[in-house]
């Protein structure tokens, strides 16, 4: 099933007014008001890019990723939160990463170890003995925290090829999502900056009208419309290279509109009151998370060095010759 | 065959198309898989592969699925035309080349001229002819509409006599007919003042020059037309409605186009990992480079893959189709400066055929931000008509 266009814009827009209010929203709380569950269930591809990008344009911060990864982990019960490993922090005995935002007294939060034969998925009880500090150098609104975890205070839940199996169909699913996160963002910022340049006169004309200004802001589009299109790519072949190649390529029209903004905006877009540098902030934080650009392009580079197989586009797999018009 | 109602249920959806025909690409049993690579190193020679596989996948109907059956096809729409490109470049069987212009100038034939779909278009099915689009004009390239080749009404019948020139004509000298957008009012009247005739080009008055482009090959040429009569039946739509035809013929170019070259830009990039030298696979900055080629391929096609839905949905794809054009370009270059750097020595050195067609698809490539109205005219469209921006002439 996929939702209608006035579905979507209802639900888009019911979106935007929930997240873009000021202070701190509380997500889940306003997604279980929404009957989330049923939203899901009737488009759950439709409804989590529209999360996300609405997510991301409004930069509010909130766990729904781990929803999202658990989900497609589908453990029948156990954690209700992710802890999210980071590389260049873990050992082999201590569990080192990221939870997004705090979490209640005695939370169950799931966890990945290892790779391939030696993969574990584990659960710890937190917050118990370890202590979560607050990850704010970057982005505090983000309101990340680091959490670390002796491995022998944590349960595993599944090993080797199960975890292994496991933790990628979370890591495709997060990936989508986190794009999506990156493409609201970039929309944001595209439209901070087009407003700029409608707006700003100079040399007795809006600058907006100059060929370099125009056309900057058009190749930063052209980025983002590639990016949402890979997005829906992603869950309709439901493959974790495409969910790769997805957020890798939502990075980086990021950053390319981010860049474009920011040199069209000209002083003002560089100012602490302005918000391109809150949706850089969070843009690098999301690059970080679940595998960064870099990361994700030499993987993708090695996939073809190894002999890819291209997916077959499902997208040519629909409706039936007879049942809808087709082009004459 | 009979028409797609009463095909087999497998081939009537695009998917369980795209399985049979795949297996029939691959059986060796039938003459198919002999038309596997590599691309033969002339235009001529390519358009002449072209002509003997279309001939081939006739008899079996494969390339009828996607036309309508009044044009010589055997029904469905857009879906089927796109699994036939993706599972050809799959088999490792290059597409025909003529089909890059029959899949643009197909489409607005069939919607705005089907007496002439019908007359024409099953001809070309079979390979037996094939089309050039003139548009381009030594005066007139990004700005068409300032195009002077003119068709003036002559004679009780109402014939056209065309008088003028085109240029950039993509496989103009191997076409059988043109799709000539021409001036049938004032200089004065711009874009309104446009028709869209099917010239033949073996009609008295026409001259055919080939040119030689940066690939070394004769993928364009120049026509010239000189007191050429043009039969009143000939005119695409009505008189009047050229630029409106051009318009529509604009959304496939930038639709199925960009698909057909998304699925070579893969067969390309299978084929260049393959022949990354030994010493280099490990090395991490390759890895990055075909990433980025392949991250600039997968977008393409998962966008070109949307707009092809929407054509076959029988949606007009609006100026947001130019953010596909500036996906192509982007792709078509990062995929083969990608390999020229991984290729490095043999990509300079190497006299061989198979350097040479990576030389020549990497000139090949440049023009993908040229042709078909340019990166500089798409993303004036984009920021005119979808980012709403001032226009450059704004104060």
């Amino acid at each position: 099933m996929t939702m209608d266009t006035a579905t979507t814009v209802l639900l888009r827009e019911t979106l935007h007014e929930a997240l873009s209010g000021n202070g701190r929203v509380d997500v889940p709380a306003m997604l279980a008001e929404l009957g989330w569950d049923d939203v899901l269930a009737e488009d759950e591809a439709g409804a989590t890019r529209l999360l996300f990008e609405e997510q991301g344009r409004a930069l509010a911060a909130s766990p729904a990723l781990d929803a999202v990864v658990l989900r497609a982990i589908g453990l029948a019960a156990g954690p209700t939160r992710v802890l999210y490993p980071v590389d260049s922090w873990s050992s082999p005995d201590m569990l080192d990463g990221l939870l997004l935002g705090s979490v209640e007294a005695d939370t169950s939060v799931l966890t990945p170890s290892g790779a391939g034969t030696s993969a574990t998925l584990l659960c710890v009880r937190f917050p118990g003995r370890s202590p979560a500090e607050p990850v704010d150098a970057l982005d505090p609104d983000a309101h990340w925290c680091r959490v670390r975890v002796a491995v022998s205070d944590a349960q595993p839940l599944l090993t080797g090829e199960a975890a292994s199996r496991a933790w990628a169909r979370g890591l495709a699913a997060g990936r989508r999502a986190l794009a999506s996160e990156l493409i609201g963002s970039g929309r944001a910022v595209l439209d901070l900056a087009a407003e700029q340049v409608r707006d700003r006169r100079q040399f007795g004309r809006t600058i907006g009208s100059f060929q370099s200004v125009r056309h900057r802001l058009a190749d930063a589009y052209a980025g983002l419309v590639g990016a949402a299109a890979l997005v829906e790519s992603a869950w309709a072949d439901g493959s974790p290279s495409t969910a790769a190649c997805a957020k890798a390529f939502a990075a980086r029209s990021h950053a390319e509109v981010l860049a474009n903004a920011m040199q069209v905006s000209g002083a003002i877009g560089l100012t602490w009151e302005h918000a391109l540098h809150r949706h850089a902030r969070r843009g690098f934080g999301l690059d970080a998370l679940l595998g960064s650009a870099d990361e994700l392009v030499t993987d993708a580079g090695a996939d073809l060095l190894a002999g890819f197989d291209l997916p077959r586009f499902p997208a040519l797999d629909v409706t039936p010759v007879g049942t809808r018009e087709e082009e004459a | 065959m009979a028409d797609l109602v009463s095909a087999p249920p497998d081939l009537r959806d695009a998917a369980g198309y795209a399985t049979s025909l795949a297996a029939a690409l691959t059986d060796p049993s039938s003459p198919l898989p002999g038309f596997r690579g590599p691309e033969a190193s002339t235009t001529e020679l390519r358009v002449e592969h072209g002509r003997a596989l279309l001939a081939e996948l006739h008899i079996q109907g494969w390339n009828r699925y996607g036309w309508p059956v009044e044009a010589g096809g055997l029904g469905g729409g857009a879906r089927h035309r796109a699994a036939f490109y993706d599972e050809l470049s799959r088999a490792g069987i290059p597409a025909p080349e003529q089909n890059v212009i029959l899949e643009t100038i197909g489409p607005p034939i069939l919607r705005f001229g089907p007496d002439l779909a019908a007359r024409f278009l099953p001809a070309c099915l079979r390979g037996e002819e094939s089309w050039a689009q003139g548009f381009s004009e030594p005066e007139a390239g990004s700005d068409l509409a300032a195009l002077r080749c003119r068709a003036s009404r002559e004679g009780p019948d109402g014939d056209f006599v065309v008088n003028g020139q085109k240029t950039w004509t993509t496989l103009g000298h191997l076409a059988t007919r043109i799709a000539l957008l021409c001036r049938t009012g004032s200089t004065e009247s711009r874009h309104r003042g446009l028709s869209m005739l099917l010239v033949d080009l073996d009609s008295p008055g026409v001259t055919v020059r080939p040119i030689r482009m940066s690939t070394g090959t004769n993928e364009t040429a120049e026509v010239f037309f000189t007191d050429v009569r043009v039969r009143a039946d000939r005119v695409i739509g009505e008189v009047g409605q050229g630029w409106a035809i051009a318009m529509y013929l604009l959304q496939y170019e930038r639709g199925m186009y960009a698909w057909m070259r998304q699925a070579v830009l893969f067969g390309l990039l299978g084929q260049l990992a393959e022949q990354v030298p030994a010493g280099a696979r490990e090395n991490g900055a390759t890895r990055r480079a075909l990433g980025e080629a392949r991250l600039a391929t997968a977008a393409l096609r998962a966008r070109s893959g949307v707009t092809v839905r929407r054509l076959a949905d029988g949606e007009t794809v609006g100026p947001d189709a130019s953010a596909d054009k500036l996906l192509l370009s982007r792709a078509e270059q990062t995929v083969l400066d990608v390999a020229r750097r991984v290729l490095g020595p043999m990509f300079v050195l190497d006299p061989g055929a198979e350097a040479e067609r990576w030389r020549s698809t990497w000139f090949y490539t440049r023009a993908a931000s040229i042709y078909g109205g340019s990166a500089e005219i798409q993303r004036g469209i984009l920021a005119d008509r979808v980012l709403m921006l001032p226009g450059e002439n704004d104060r």
